[in-house]
């Protein structure tokens, strides 16, 4: 067992070293200075790549042949910006209990919940415009909060918690619609508030882009949303530089209520009655869009603005295949393939950052 | 085990007349950005073990990913398994384990939920009877079989979690030796097997260790504590910066001179002296504390004064800085720290909030799951303790933020390629480092530190010492609760010994030393 083959060997600082270190410095140095340009502009696709690929869809439906005349014409423009309202506000809901590292799965039942109980108040009871806005709005941030009691107080599983009172509210809202449409002799200033412009550019985009900055707002510029990324990183961390863990998610799950409560009510105005169904079909085009937004601007994070492009990626897509006369499957096909494709890259982000694997 | 008639594969351009169970040959590794290892060569012979030593971010656990095939080495370099020689480009996980490399990782990839004898099969596969049936009954003999070759006596049925730490790490061993075949070389490669041991229990391991290669097999330890290098391994190599600076004889060493290898600066640097405590100020005061195993503990922290806890595992060592911090809640007893009553009569108990409040900052033991925020920037992580500074009407001041950043990453000399990246990426002494800065840039008074040097090699475990001195020197307290008694002795003013939950001894200079300490933790 004795001299086995010590190659590198000699004893440390014996004077073998002291060369070996200069050639390896400068040969260091070089593939650093000639990758600092690639680097740069690898990192400059990982955060942009899905805005230009938006823009490379939109270029495309303009410019190919059957699509071009009517595309960006602005009464398609109208239509497609219109649409997207209550699925950007259902994702920004969604989207806040998720920066926090918890899925919430009712977002889209609770906007059901929210739409409902507007077009009761108001339809049924008679109550004034107003009134009924407000209590779909506070149907929305009670739901919230009781998801958020029981996941952040009594620790439930987030997943399992909301997919539950998810079906348990399609169940209160069959009942109570009893699976017709509901809302005969809604006013016609809240119709008109759902269908028509004001200065060229439909009304409800009045309420979704507030929405959008105040969550940007709250969600990269205040402590808040600084504390609901820890949490998502590392709980218990989170706890120990002194973050009251439970507390934020909680106020996470009421903001999300509140959000899906106001996104019940643009349901109610834009399509004009409230059925059972409409409002929680909206939660997968949601989640799809926060996934894929995952993806852009901070790549591996659920963030609001690459949300708000995962909107538009997909409404883009979807209004020129259909422009194209795709048949009626396609957008289904184009929605889901997105969305693996999405929580695919949205893995491969996070691992990129050293995270663990999240909720997707 | 040596044979080397086997030859299929092409031979080695050395003489085949001194067999190597394993041998590396100029194998070099680029990431993007850094060369992790340079030409880096190493021999094992069979049964030797073999002790590769090096600081963090030396490149030790890159060379233990290429042998494991886990990613791949530049071309140029060549691995020997016995007589087989394989160019280091060409490894994979399947070559490893068909070339008879065999590896426990750091954290070793047991399952404490599952009994013994299936952490065993999972190795391979479940033993199976009819319909594919599991059949317990072969399971178990076979899985009592490969313990006894690491000297295991228990019951294989037990869940693996009723096991301490090092008997889990002999399991993960067992089942990694577990499919040896005696035509093979066989190199078992562990990283750092030891470093959430106690003392205690990793010479034990160590001793399993030895008897392995006293019946032939070769082994290389990866590790970071040099004491269990030092009379104990057959060689040492050591890495610094990528490059393989010595292999030495295990039997010419001593624990100074691999230091000096390691760091690359004598070892008298490493501890510094600290000041001599300014004022009687009491920092903290605990009153008759009973939390967890702790019973009436009581004791006092003055400002500028470094006190040391010293205990076995399952003392109540880390309950007691819990407890302090305000993250467990104490049945009974008074906090006090400075001003503020924290727990007490008359007062509920307190939570981290608090504690931070009144100006105590707290350096958890496990930093990876208690500390840092893996994914999220080192910017993040300095100042995540401190969000509310730095909120303005209009939002979060980023540009403060970085340039505090900036500076805290210079002040406490944190290696990182950028405050944006994620910390993650540092090393575990830089990472360390940043967790320390987070609190240090709020001026504690109070610092608790539980095992700040864990897993931290020799030259960050100099800059942490460095770094905490001089928070000292402005007037910190501080409470350290460290398993190298050496450590305590050379760093702290005074040590409390704790056994079975009470403090039984205060130890001050001249009678502070690794004996004493050793001897008041043991005794009873």
């Amino acid at each position: 067992m004795s001299a086995p083959a010590k190659a590198n060997a000699g004893n440390g600082n014996g004077p073998g070293d002291t060369p070996q270190h200069a050639p390896a410095a400068a040969a260091e140095a070089t593939p650093q200075a000639g990758s600092r340009w690639h680097r740069e502009l690898v990192s400059l696709a990982l955060h942009y790549g899905l805005v230009v690929l938006l823009v490379v869809e939109v270029l495309f439906f303009r410019l190919y042949g059957t699509t071009s005349a009517v595309y960006l014409s602005h009464a398609n423009l109208v239509a497609l910006v219109g649409n997207q309202a209550v699925v950007c506000v259902v994702a920004l809901a969604a989207l806040i209990p998720l920066t926090a590292g918890y899925i919430d799965l009712s977002a889209g039942a609770i906007t059901g919940m929210a739409s409902i109980t507007s077009v009761a108040a108001i339809s049924r009871f008679h109550l004034p415009v107003l009134a009924g806005i407000a209590l779909g709005v506070a149907m929305g941030t009670l739901l919230g909060a009781v998801n958020g009691v029981l996941i952040a107080r009594f620790e439930f599983s987030s997943i399992v918690t909301t997919l539950g009172t998810s079906t348990a509210l399609s169940g209160v809202m069959l009942w109570y619609t009893g699976g017709s449409t509901i809302g005969a002799g809604l006013p016609q200033g809240l119709l008109n508030f759902g269908s028509l412009n004001w200065l060229g550019i439909p009304r409800v985009t009045y309420v979704m882009v507030p929405v959008i900055l105040i969550c940007w707002f709250l969600l990269e510029n205040t402590p808040f949303g600084r504390y609901l990324q820890a949490t998502a990183s590392n709980p218990r961390s989170a706890r120990l530089v002194g973050l009251d863990v439970k507390r934020n998610v909680l106020t996470a799950f009421v903001f999300a209520g509140l959000l899906a409560g106001v996104a019940g009510v643009l349901l109610t105005a834009r399509s004009g009655a409230a059925d059972s169904t409409t409002g929680p079909s909206y939660l997968f085009p949601a989640l799809a869009a926060v996934f894929l937004g995952a993806t852009t601007i901070h790549p591996g994070r659920p963030n609001v603005w690459g949300t708000v492009v995962g909107i538009f990626f997909v409404a883009f897509g979807v209004s020129g295949l259909s422009l194209m006369g795709a048949s009626a499957w396609a957008p289904s096909l184009f929605n889901g393939l997105i969305l693996v494709v999405a929580a695919g890259l949205a893995i491969v982000f996070a691992r990129r950052r050293g995270g663990g694997p999240r909720l997707f | 085990m040596s044979h080397g008639v086997n030859a299929s594969l092409s031979m080695p351009s050395s003489s085949p007349r001194s067999p190597v169970a394993l041998g590396v040959t100029e194998v070099s590794k680029t990431y993007p950005g850094t060369r992790a290892l340079r030409s880096v060569s190493l021999s094992i012979q069979p049964g030797e073990l073999h002790a590769l030593v090096g600081g963090n971010g030396s490149g030790k656990s890159t060379l233990v990913k290429l042998l494991a095939g886990v990613e791949q080495a530049d071309p140029g370099g060549t691995i020997t398994v016995g007589a087989q020689v394989l160019d280091a480009t060409r490894m994979t996980p399947a070559a490893a384990r068909s070339l008879g490399l065999r590896f426990v990782h750091q954290d070793a990839g047991v399952f404490p939920d599952m009994s013994i004898a299936e952490n065993l099969a999972l190795g391979r596969a479940y033993e199976t009877g009819l319909a594919g049936r599991v059949h317990w009954k072969r399971l178990t003999a076979r899985a009592r079989q490969e313990l006894e070759v690491v000297g295991l006596d228990c019951d294989p049925a037990d869940l693996l979690g009723r096991l301490g730490a090092a008997r889990q790490t002999l399991v993960a061993i067992a089942r990694a030796l577990a499919d040896l075949r005696e035509d093979t070389e066989t190199v078992l490669i562990l990283d750092e097997p030891t470093a959430a041991l106690p003392g205690q229990e990793a010479r034990a391991l160590l001793e399993t260790l030895r008897r392995l290669t006293a019946g032939g097999l070769a082994v290389l330890l990866i590790t970071h504590r040099l004491e269990e290098v030092v009379g104990v391994a057959d060689q040492v190599s050591v890495l610094r910066d990528g490059q393989m600076v010595a292999c030495v004889d295990g039997r010419e060493l001593t624990e100074e001179r691999l230091v000096e290898q390691i760091v690359g600066r004598p070892l008298g640097a490493v501890f510094p002296e600290m000041p001599e405590p300014s004022t009687d100020q009491a920092a903290l005061t605990v009153h008759n504390l009973t939390a967890g195993p702790l019973r009436d503990v009581s004791l006092t922290v003055r400002r500028g004064e470094v006190v040391g806890v010293a205990g076995l595992l399952g003392t109540g060592r880390t309950t007691l800085l819990r407890a302090i911090y305000g993250d467990l809640k104490p049945d009974a007893g008074l906090v006090r720290a400075g001003d503020h009553e924290l727990t007490g009569p008359g007062t509920a108990s307190h939570g981290p909030p608090d504690a931070i409040r009144a100006g105590i900052g707290y350096v958890p033991e496990d930093r990876k799951r208690e500390a840092i925020f893996g994914d999220l920037s080192v910017r993040a992580n300095l100042l995540l303790a401190s969000v509310p500074e730095f909120w303005r009407r209009y939002g979060m001041a980023s540009r403060q933020e970085s340039t505090e950043a900036r500076d805290l990453v210079t002040r406490f000399g944190i290696k990182a390629p950028g405050i944006a990246n994620p910390i993650s990426a540092l090393s575990g002494g830089n990472q360390q480092k940043a967790v320390l800065a987070r609190w240090l840039r709020r001026r504690p008074a109070l610092l608790l530190l539980d095992e700040p040097t864990q897993g931290v090699d020799i030259g960050a475990r100099a800059d942490i010492y460095r770094i905490i001195r001089a928070a000292v020197e402005q007037g910190t307290a501080v409470l350290m609760v460290a398993s190298d008694f050496d450590e305590l002795a050379r760093v702290c003013d005074r040590v409390l010994v704790l056994r079975r939950g009470r403090i039984v001894a205060e130890v001050r200079p001249p009678d502070l030393d690794h004996d004493h300490l050793t001897h008041l933790a043991y005794q009873g």
